[in-house]
């Protein structure tokens, strides 16, 4: 018997990092990472409950800039070096280790394991795109498209240019990857404020995902927690994030992955080789960073950290699982018991912490999805819950976002308080990039002689990119937790100098502003541009 | 000068690290195989190696075997090698700095 539904969601997503100047530079290496301890994993457990016959429902959010990056040639080939030298390293490692039979057993685990992402690399032929549309296409993977870059979207509706230009680039960009656009979206760090509303319906969007404070300070409140999806008074689909299933999966204290037989992510090969052997498979910034072979397990306690152990890992991975299980049953139930109709468990996860951040992550998904059944459990999309639930309680979610504090503390913090004044500035001026360029005159960026009626267009689309590129939300995020922190602040220095140049392109086109040659590459080269009608039709 | 008992870290944040690796190196005629352990090497294609390998603290014997690529002959070279270890204060063994912190957090 059915006690309710179980809707597991991912949210994949890498802010846009190409830097085509470097051969090898340190922050694309987020990519080729995730694509070799998340995505390529994830393929091989989905393709495994196809092959078994698995009754299992997911649903995937993949950002556009994360869908740019699969699908850049550059960093295509990138990725694929990285797994060819992930290979070679290993080969190495198992000869490095011979004379430790204990860590030997790992570098063979590490081995296999390479091996294994490999042959998702080429089965795929590389094309990451292709192969999630394929997944897609057996209807039981539901796909969520979002904004262009992973804004937050609340703190763009007094920018309606801006917020109407994210989600339109977003979702054309979604359609252009996977063949149709999405009923879903993800709203990035889960920031919703009821003035999005309106936007999000036009778009055409039916449902996302809010934290759960969204929904239970509503107005009015609802009865039915998180259990149920509501309606907001315009007609859109709005979940709630469970947070007793959140905890157990993301909690540093107490949630699975610091179970001391899970591998320690914190301890890396790179750290503890000798630096010749080790620096040629890292970026090359003379850093010791993360190769991707850790050798030991979380352990526990305040001593040396014992050897990783597959068998172990995977045991508590089953222990999990099962304990996942257990406790959504026991939730369903006792939701079920004040409910007229099957509730459901909304359980999303940032997608890079199942395989990157938690190892074994990929594995708990897989028994999981292929336990529920036996716990009365029923996976199901979002689109499937919203589908079987046309009616709803209605009302207008709270503002709310996930992250400490659970309203955009770690977005707007003293840390990173500088950059949304100068973001404000940057939208506003766009609003005149926009309609100068649709005036249809100046000069002709694309040759160097002067005419009387030019397109400037092209400058405003790229100025408008550059603009989109430095709303992302990673950008004050790294700056808060103070990681990446320079490296955030160069990219928003960068996109914005670079809008500023564009604009004055469009917006005084006289002999005193130099044309940049077609050789100039922009911050946000190979990124799509977005249509700066955009900001113009938006204001109304 | 004393000697700091913590392998990192003490008053002045001083430490002391060691660790060993060895490498073997040398050439056979292209198209042998040569083994170490019983384990295949790779040659180069003009016949050369390298294998470098951790060498904790112990004794250990490493037999390296060469069959020429008919099978014809063989050459044997036995390597003894023995690390001893001996630490006065807090000595640790990785020489690694912390690594750049993540990408990415949990919210």
């Amino acid at each position: 018997m059915v006690t309710g539904h179980l809707a597991i969601v991912l949210h994949a997503h890498l802010p846009w990092v190409r830097h085509p100047e470097h051969d090898r530079f340190l922050e694309e290496y987020w990519l080729f990472e995730a694509v070799a301890e998340c995505y390529l994993p994830l393929l091989r457990v989905l393709r495994g409950w196809i092959r078994d016959e698995v009754d299992w429902k997911l649903t995937l959010g993949i950002t556009p800039t994360l869908a740019a990056m699969w699908a850049d040639p550059l960093l295509k080939a990138r990725t694929q070096r990285y797994l060819v030298e992930r290979r070679e390293l290993a080969r190495l490692e198992i000869e490095r280790t011979v004379l430790v039979p204990g860590l030997n057993a790992v570098a063979r685990f590490h081995a296999e394991f390479y091996e294994e992402v490999w042959s998702e690399w080429t089965a795929c032929d590389g094309d990451l795109i292709a192969a999630w549309a394929g997944m897609a296409r057996t209807g039981r993977l539901k796909l969520l498209g979002g904004p262009a870059t992973h804004p937050i979207l609340p703190l763009l509706t007094s920018e309606p240019g801006s917020l109407r230009a994210q989600l339109d680039l977003g979702l054309r960009e979604h359609q252009r990857h996977f063949g149709a656009r999405p009923s879903g979206l993800w709203l990035p760090e889960c920031a919703w404020a009821p003035a999005l509303e309106k936007p999000l319906i036009l778009e055409g969007v039916r449902h996302c995902v809010l934290e759960t404070h969204g929904l239970l300070r509503g107005t009015p409140p609802v009865p039915t927690a998180v259990f149920l999806p509501v309606h907001s008074p315009g007609g859109l689909t709005v979940f709630g994030r469970d947070p007793t299933s959140a905890r157990q999966v993301w909690s540093r204290q107490g949630g699975y992955p610091g179970d001391p037989r899970y591998r320690e992510f914190h301890r890396d090969l790179a750290d503890e080789a000798e630096w010749e052997s080790v620096s040629r498979f890292l970026p090359g910034s003379g850093v010791r960073v993360a190769s991707g072979f850790k050798y030991h397990r979380v352990t526990g306690g305040s001593g040396d950290k014992a050897l990783y152990d597959r068998h172990q890992a995977l045991q508590a991975v089953e222990e999990h699982a099962v304990h996942f299980l257990t406790q959504r049953q026991r939730q369903l139930r006792s939701a079920a018991e004040g409910l007229t109709r099957t509730p459901v468990v909304v359980a999303p996860y940032d997608a890079e912490l199942l395989g990157h951040w938690w190892f074994e992550g990929p594995q708990f998904l897989d028994r999981v999805m292929r336990l529920a059944s036996q716990f009365g459990v029923r996976p199901e999309t979002l689109s499937g819950v919203a589908e079987a639930h046309p009616r709803a309680w209605v009302s207008q979610p709270a503002e709310s976002s996930w992250g400490a504090g659970g309203h955009l503390g770690v977005w707007l913090h003293p840390s990173n308080a500088d950059l949304q004044p100068r973001l404000r500035s940057a939208a506003a001026k766009m609003v005149s990039v926009a309609r100068a360029a649709r005036t249809d005159n100046g000069i002709d960026p694309s040759s160097s002689g002067r005419t009387d009626r030019v397109n400037r267009t092209p400058w405003a689309r790229k100025a408008g990119r550059e603009l989109l590129l430095a709303q992302a939300s990673d950008w004050p995020f790294l700056i808060r937790m103070g990681t990446a922190e320079s490296y955030a602040r160069r990219r928003v220095e960068a996109h914005l100098q670079a809008f500023d140049d564009l604009a004055r392109l469009v917006l005084d086109p006289s002999e005193s502003h130099p044309h940049p040659s077609s050789a100039v590459v922009w911050p946000g080269e190979g990124f799509p541009e977005p249509d700066p009608a955009a900001w113009e039709s938006a204001q109304g | 000068m004393g000697l700091s008992a913590a392998g990192s870290g003490g008053q002045d944040d001083f430490w002391f690290r060691v660790n060993a690796e060895v490498v073997i190196f040398g050439s056979a005629q292209p198209g042998a195989r040569v083994t170490l352990s019983g384990r295949p090497i790779t040659l180069r294609p003009d016949g050369s190696f390298t294998f470098r390998c951790a060498l904790p603290d112990g004794r250990f014997e490493l037999p390296m075997v060469a069959v020429s690529s008919r099978g014809s002959e063989a050459r044997q070279a036995t390597l003894t090698l023995a690390r001893q270890t001996l630490t006065r204060g807090g000595v640790g063994s990785h020489p690694g700095t912390p690594g750049l912190p993540p990408p990415q957090a949990i919210p």
